[in-house]
């Protein structure tokens, strides 16, 4: 009779832990790289959407400093952007005839040729499921190693002999059907 | 080939970039991009409480990272040439070899 409740008790403890196994696993496929967007045509213009006309502030006399605010448009965005004068000092680019400064053609790093650049995308859906998968291995292991322990039946139970007895007696009837279902002729 | 980005567009290429490096999404970044004459152009990214200082060649492997991911292109294939004009403010021209 006592058996039977402690292998009622590990069934449940078994299926406990699949449960959390099962909800671990679409949490952690969570975190896909996003799907690129289509290829546009090597002639037209790279973005899909059109970009905001940009607003400038008063451009001061010697426009040397500049800059721009923006966030990622993939679709509609507003934000404003603002220009301002600075010190001038000396030039690492080249500028034009018609006073647009040039930084020059430049190769992009080798690493970003090799593609080491770390996929984004939400770190938090990984990371949770990550660490439900790891509670539920480790309540699944512990309720296993120690299955009477903590609280349970209304009271507390602490470690003890007959427990361990009782863990020992439970692997081995656990081994034994486990054998008997996977060895059998 | 050639292909020229405005200046949303190297917004674009910032914000995926250093949404890449730092695992956050793309929508998640405001990028501040800069210019001024003697250190050139650079970016400064936000995301969250977080700030994240572009260099230069960080922007230039920005659209190449932009490029190769939504566009498909081979990044050792383009050469990339920043510009600041102050009537379309900061943009790129992209040559694809």
């Amino acid at each position: 009779m006592q058996y039977k409740r402690w292998l009622a008790a590990l069934a449940g403890w078994v299926s406990a832990g699949m449960v959390m196994a099962g909800v671990a696993a679409p949490a952690a496929q969570a975190s896909d790289m996003r799907a690129p967007q289509s290829a546009t045509s090597a002639s037209a213009q790279v973005a899909t959407e059109p970009a905001q006309r940009v607003v400038f502030v008063t451009p001061s006399v010697s426009t040397t400093t500049a800059s721009a605010k923006g966030t990622f448009s993939g679709g509609a965005s507003t934000r404003g952007r603002s220009y301002s004068s600075g010190s001038s000092f000396g030039s690492s680019g080249v500028y034009s005839t018609s006073g647009t400064y040039h930084s020059g053609y430049r190769s992009p790093s080798p690493s970003v040729s090799r593609g080491t650049y770390g996929a984004y995308g939400s770190s938090f859906g990984s990371s949770f499921g990550s660490h439900l998968f790891s509670f539920g291995t480790g309540w699944l292991l512990g309720s296993l190693f120690h299955p009477f322990g903590g609280y349970w039946g209304m009271a507390y139970h602490p470690f003890s002999l007959w427990g361990l007895i009782g863990d020992i007696i439970l692997l081995v009837i656990i081994i034994a059907v486990v054998r008997r279902f996977l060895f059998r002729r | 080939m050639r292909i020229w980005f405005e200046e949303q567009d190297v917004i674009d290429a910032c914000c995926v970039f250093v949404a890449r490096q730092h695992r956050v999404r793309p929508e998640q970044v405001e990028v501040d991009l800069q210019f001024q004459e003697g250190s050139g152009f650079a970016a400064d990214a936000r995301f969250g409480f977080r700030h994240a200082y572009l260099t230069e060649q960080d922007i230039v492997d920005a659209i190449a990272v932009y490029l190769a991911e939504y566009h498909q292109f081979i990044p050792d294939r383009l050469q990339v040439d920043l510009q600041y004009n102050p009537e379309f403010g900061i943009g790129a021209d992209i040559l694809v070899r």
